[in-house]
């Protein structure tokens, strides 16, 4: 059997690639980031013109797929890589299962209601399409004696038109390898209380984290700093969640820490059922007594 | 312009419990719009309100219990002209290309159309699929993860964040378009427009027939928790600052 | 103001048992009905201990106990003394309590006030869930037009309020005087989730049968109040009411949720719940203070009714506020109704409202009671050295050690001595005639 994989960072064609390669005997890999070689069999490669996105590529992924004869399609969730597996399913009579983090005979697992539950599911159509979450095929390498084919672009009848691009600033936020962790949520009203947080984190050495809000609501925090379902998945020794209700959503992203402790002031707030140690109180004051008291 | 925003009708997860085998028992849930599609209605909203003589529309499709009237009324209060909604139990937890099929159906039914507007990603799946879905099914094209979005000479300008940069995009209508969250907080409706919402039209129907999944569902369980031992201390009593920082110098 | 229509005939804060009666009332009525509800939905921060009366809502629903999502019948009243170490229970049941219109049923409050709001909104009235109404609107001559909220007025010819024991509206704009602490108890309660078999084995109760339970004593560690304990369908709310007064004393040292743990961890409580799981934790206001804290109900183009008019009584062996709460909401529609109709809703044309509460049991039951929340504020030791002296006396029964045993009489008689022959025949008959 074929695999396809669609990816556009370096990691993720690896990872991918890797994966596939368990489940098929022939790994074909599309991207569109810098071309990959020695994870697959064949690696084909498109460069976007300049004043065309991504998304619009889907006729040439689907052409390249349709020619690989592939039955597997192993996609990375990025943005524009999401949009191309949809329309990489639609074409193939199916949809894709996303949120993958487990995969094993063809029977996909994902989070379901932002870690509420866990799902089990199976495409029941000729051609499988699973967006495939960092992390799901780890510690497996990927091999292979490819070379890179260019594919051409070709544009679809109606298509958007690129007019700029500019980088996203780089923040400097290690959560991955932060044994402490302090998260600000909701719970901070103003942006400058975030200096209680700050001050408390610099005085144990922890890497300040926040709740999905605080990142993409009100934009006081760079997006790689929001833990949880859609963010960062984070195992630090000791985690402190200040003014985070304990949404399945955000705690999905910090469970695996080794002790998890929580500021509140909400009595009822579901986080105080998950976590070590907690404290009903307000952060304004919990926050100055601890970092005096450490 | 005509404006069409897709929000889905999801039970609440904050009401959803864990029954003794394990399975999730959403019966006791009450159904509301799926959070990220608040946002997505509301830069809908946002921009019919910046174009003059706009409509917008709503579409959803969900089961029988998605036909909910306080969860209408809630749509409808948030500068949503009209309803479209099919409700059927035939319909409860659709693929995304099942969903996109029927929310196809209601486009059409919905009159004329420039812009589908959809959120960010549903509640329960979180799929990102439904609105490219829907792309293809109508033909469009589609852009996904809009921070911001006008309509400017016939055109819709888009930015989008994508991993590391960002882009500005012109995009011609009639398309398919999904917005991030941060693309506008929803607002929060006022007596009025509540009462306003009640009067609006309301079109519900039943599936046709039952739609065809590529996607069969194996299980659907609770995941395990981790025991966490639950000490908390309280503020306002006398001691438990105290006592918290004492807890809290032990763990460090 | 006055010369334009209003935009609704009657306007109801708050949809509690209060609220969605009087609305239900009015709009079956054929008036046009808004009820503001400050919760997302009906009944999602409300709370009750748990039982209903079934006499005032069988008025307004002859039929409910087979539609409305009642939890259990209450066969079986059960009222127990208990000592840090000791417990007596009283277990009493008798036809009379399940004949039709002299039962009473156990209820959750969240499917509980859906189920009524759901019914007001059947008869017609438009509910506005998520909303606080922030103020009344007043025209120049001080009469209630109206409701405000953020930036939206809605005037009505006549405003119900039925807000609940939190009182705000009533107190801020309609003058009425805020209780005192010795007028308000706070209660708190957990829900634990049990199977219902269950429920009926550790109760001996018949199937879809339940108990009521009151608690006096130590619960509250020696303050006044008391603890409660009601068998839903397949789970046991439990909890405790203490006066504010009592427990916010600088000398009182237990919080009342630490009360609630060490009820909890009562042997005779401790193995009602044990292995049920906590699903569900709250707290509420409850007036005490009884008809000397009813506060005024009419005033023009506005009516008072339930818990925000203090209608709640507390006599220890019986809880009722939700059955004032419906008789009051139903009297409230039905009078705001009459009042437009005849064209006047100044505070003459709504009078009958208090006339006739006064007449039915809502005023006169809180009437003949009205000595009681002072009799029990003062009876300090109702909550101390009675249950010991219970346990002494029972002791003195039961406990079988071997040593010779004299007459019960000789037993009992140092106890007695000790609580002080007259003072508590003296206690016992003013809490008599209080009640
Ligand atoms: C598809 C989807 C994906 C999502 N992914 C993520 C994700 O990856 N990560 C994420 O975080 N969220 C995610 N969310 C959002 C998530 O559902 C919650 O909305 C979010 O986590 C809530 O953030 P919060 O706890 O900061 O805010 P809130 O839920 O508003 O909680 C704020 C808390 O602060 C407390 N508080 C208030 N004032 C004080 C004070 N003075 N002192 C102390 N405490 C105080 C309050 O009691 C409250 O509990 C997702 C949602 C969806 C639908
Ligand atoms: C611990 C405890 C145990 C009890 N046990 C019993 C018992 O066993 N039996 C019994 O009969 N009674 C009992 N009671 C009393 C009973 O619960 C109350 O008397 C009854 O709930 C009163 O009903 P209500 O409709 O007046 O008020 P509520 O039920 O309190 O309803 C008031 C409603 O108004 C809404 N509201 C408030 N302010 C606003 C605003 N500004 N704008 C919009 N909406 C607003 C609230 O959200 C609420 O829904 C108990 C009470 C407590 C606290
Ligand atoms: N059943 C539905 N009814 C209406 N819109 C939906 C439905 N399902 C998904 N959508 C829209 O599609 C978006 C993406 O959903 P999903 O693909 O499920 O993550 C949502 O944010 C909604 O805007």
């Amino acid at each position: 059997m074929n695999a396809f994989v669609l990816a556009e960072t370096e990691n993720g064609a690896r990872e991918l690639c890797a994966g596939a390669r368990q489940i098929a005997d022939e790994v074909t890999l599309f991207t569109f980031g810098n071309a990959v070689t020695g994870v697959a069999d064949k690696c084909l490669h498109l460069q976007i013109p300049e004043d065309a996105i991504a998304d619009d590529a889907y006729p040439s992924v689907n052409e390249s797929f349709d020619a690989s004869g592939a039955k597997v399609v192993l996609a990375e969730p990025t943005v524009r890589v999401t949009s191309l597996a949809g329309r990489l399913a639609a074409h193939a009579n199916t949809a894709a299962v996303p949120g993958v983090n487990a995969l094993k005979d063809g029977v996909a697992t994902s989070v379901y209601f932002g870690g509420t539950g866990v799902k089990e599911s199976k495409p029941e159509t000729d051609v499988s399409v699973y967006l495939i979450s960092a992390g799901t095929f780890d510690g497996t390498q990927a091999t292979g004696t490819d070379t890179v084919e260019e594919v051409e672009f070709k544009a679809p009848e109606k298509l958007a038109v690129k007019k700029g691009t500019a980088a996203l600033p780089k923040s400097d936020i290690d959560l991955a390898s932060a044994d402490k962790i302090v998260a600000c949520g909701r719970g901070f009203a103003k942006e400058e209380d975030l200096q209680l947080a700050r001050d408390f984190a610099s005085k144990i050495g922890a890497e300040v984290a926040c709740s999905r809000p605080l990142s993409e609501g009100v934009n006081w925090f760079p997006r790689e700093a929001y833990v949880g379902v859609s963010g960062a998945v984070v195992k630090p020794d000791v985690y402190f969640a200040v003014g985070i209700s304990g949404q399945m959503q955000h705690m999905v992203g910090c469970n695996d820490s080794g002790t998890v402790i929580a500021i509140n002031s909400d009595k009822n707030a579901p986080i105080f059922k998950q976590c070590d140690v907690g404290i009903v109180g307000d952060l304004k004051d919990v926050l100055p007594a601890l970092t005096k008291a450490l | 312009m005509n404006i069409l925003v897709a929000c889905k009708i999801v039970p609440d997860d904050q009401d959803i419990t864990v029954a003794s085998d394990g399975s999730l028992d959403s019966s006791r849930a009450h159904e509301i719009v799926s959070q990220y599609d608040l946002n997505a209605i509301e830069a809908a909203a946002q921009l019919k309100e910046a174009n003059e003589g706009s409509t917008l529309k709503a579409i959803s499709v969900g089961p029988k219990k998605a036909d909910d009237s306080k969860t209408k009324k809630d749509i409808l209060s948030r500068g949503v002209d009209e309803l479209y909604l099919m409700a059927d139990d035939s319909l409860a937890d659709l693929d995304s290309r099942a969903t996109a099929t029927e929310l196809a159906k209601l486009v059409n039914k919905a009159g004329d159309w420039d812009v589908i507007i959809v959120g960010d990603g549903s509640a329960d799946d979180y799929a990102k699929q439904t609105g490219v879905q829907l792309a293809c099914a109508l033909d469009v094209p589609y852009v996904a993860g809009a921070t911001n979005l006008s309509f400017q000479e016939g055109n819709l300008e888009i930015q989008r964040n994508l991993e590391s940069e960002s882009e500005d995009i012109e995009l011609a209508v009639p398309a398919v378009v999904s917005v991030s969250p941060e693309i506008a907080e929803p607002r929060i409706a006022g007596m009025r427009d509540i009462l306003k919402a009640g009067k609006k039209p309301q079109n519900v129907e039943a599936a046709e027939e039952k739609p065809e999944e590529s996607i069969e569902t194996v299980s659907i369980k609770a995941p395990k928790q981790a025991d966490r031992k639950q000490e908390v201390f309280d503020a306002s009593d006398g001691e438990g600052l105290d006592k918290f920082v004492s807890a809290v110098k032990e763990v460090l | 103001m006055a010369d334009q229509e209003p935009d609704f005939d009657i306007i109801v804060v708050g949809c509690g048992c209060a609220g969605a009666v009087a609305a239900y009332t009015a709009a079956q009525a054929g008036k046009s009905v808004l009820v503001v509800e400050r919760g997302e939905y009906s009944g999602a921060k409300n709370m009750t201990g748990g039982r209903i009366y079934s006499h005032a809502l069988k008025k307004v629903f002859p039929d409910f106990e087979k539609e409305a999502p009642v939890e259990r019948k209450v066969t079986h009243e059960r009222i127990a003394m208990m000592d840090p170490t000791a417990n007596m229970t009283v277990d009493f049941t008798s036809d009379k309590l399940s004949q039709e219109g002299k039962d009473s049923y156990t209820v959750l409050r969240a499917p509980f006030d859906q189920w009524l709001s759901s019914k007001a909104e059947d008869a017609g009235a438009e509910i506005i869930n998520g909303i606080a109404v922030e103020q009344l609107i007043k025209d120049d001559a001080g009469r209630v037009v109206g409701i405000k909220a953020g930036e939206d007025e809605i005037t009505a010819s006549v405003v119900i309020v039925a807000e609940g024991a939190n009182n705000l509206l009533t107190e801020r704009c309609l003058g009425a005087k805020r209780p005192t602490p010795d007028e308000m108890a706070v209660g708190i309660k957990e829900v634990f989730q049990l199977p219902s078999d269950q429920i009926e084995q550790r109760f001996l109760c018949p199937k879809g049968e339940g108990a009521a339970m009151l608690f006096v004593g130590d619960c509250t560690h020696g303050r006044t109040g008391g603890g409660f304990l009601y068998t839903n369908k397949d789970s046991i709310s439990l909890g405790l009411v203490a006066t504010i007064s009592q427990i916010e004393k600088a000398d009182n040292p237990t919080p009342i949720y630490q009360m609630l743990d060490d009820f909890k961890h009562h042997p005779a409580v401790a193995p009602i719940i044990d292995g049920a799981k906590l699903v569900e934790h709250s707290g509420h206001l409850v007036p005490e203070g009884g008809y000397n804290m009813v506060p005024q109900l009419v005033y023009d183009g506005c009516l008072v009714a339930g818990d925000a008019g203090m209608l709640c009584m507390n006599l220890g062996y019986q809880v009722r506020g939700m059955d004032f709460a419906v008789e009051s909401g139903r009297i409230a529609g039905e009078v705001a109704c009459k009042a437009i109709d005849a064209k006047d809703t100044s505070a003459t044309g709504l009078a009958s409202y208090k006339t006739q509460l006064e007449q039915g049991f809502v005023l006169s039951d809180l009437k003949t009671f009205s000595a009681w929340p002072e009799t029990m504020l003062d009876w300090k030791r109702m909550f101390t050295e009675y249950p010991k002296a219970v346990e002494g006396i029972f002791n003195a029964m039961f406990v079988v050690d071997g040593q010779n045993q004299k007459h019960l009489k000789e037993r009992i008689k140092p106890i007695i001595k000790e609580m002080g022959t007259w003072k508590t025949l003296k206690e016992v008959r003013g809490a008599l005639k209080a009640l």
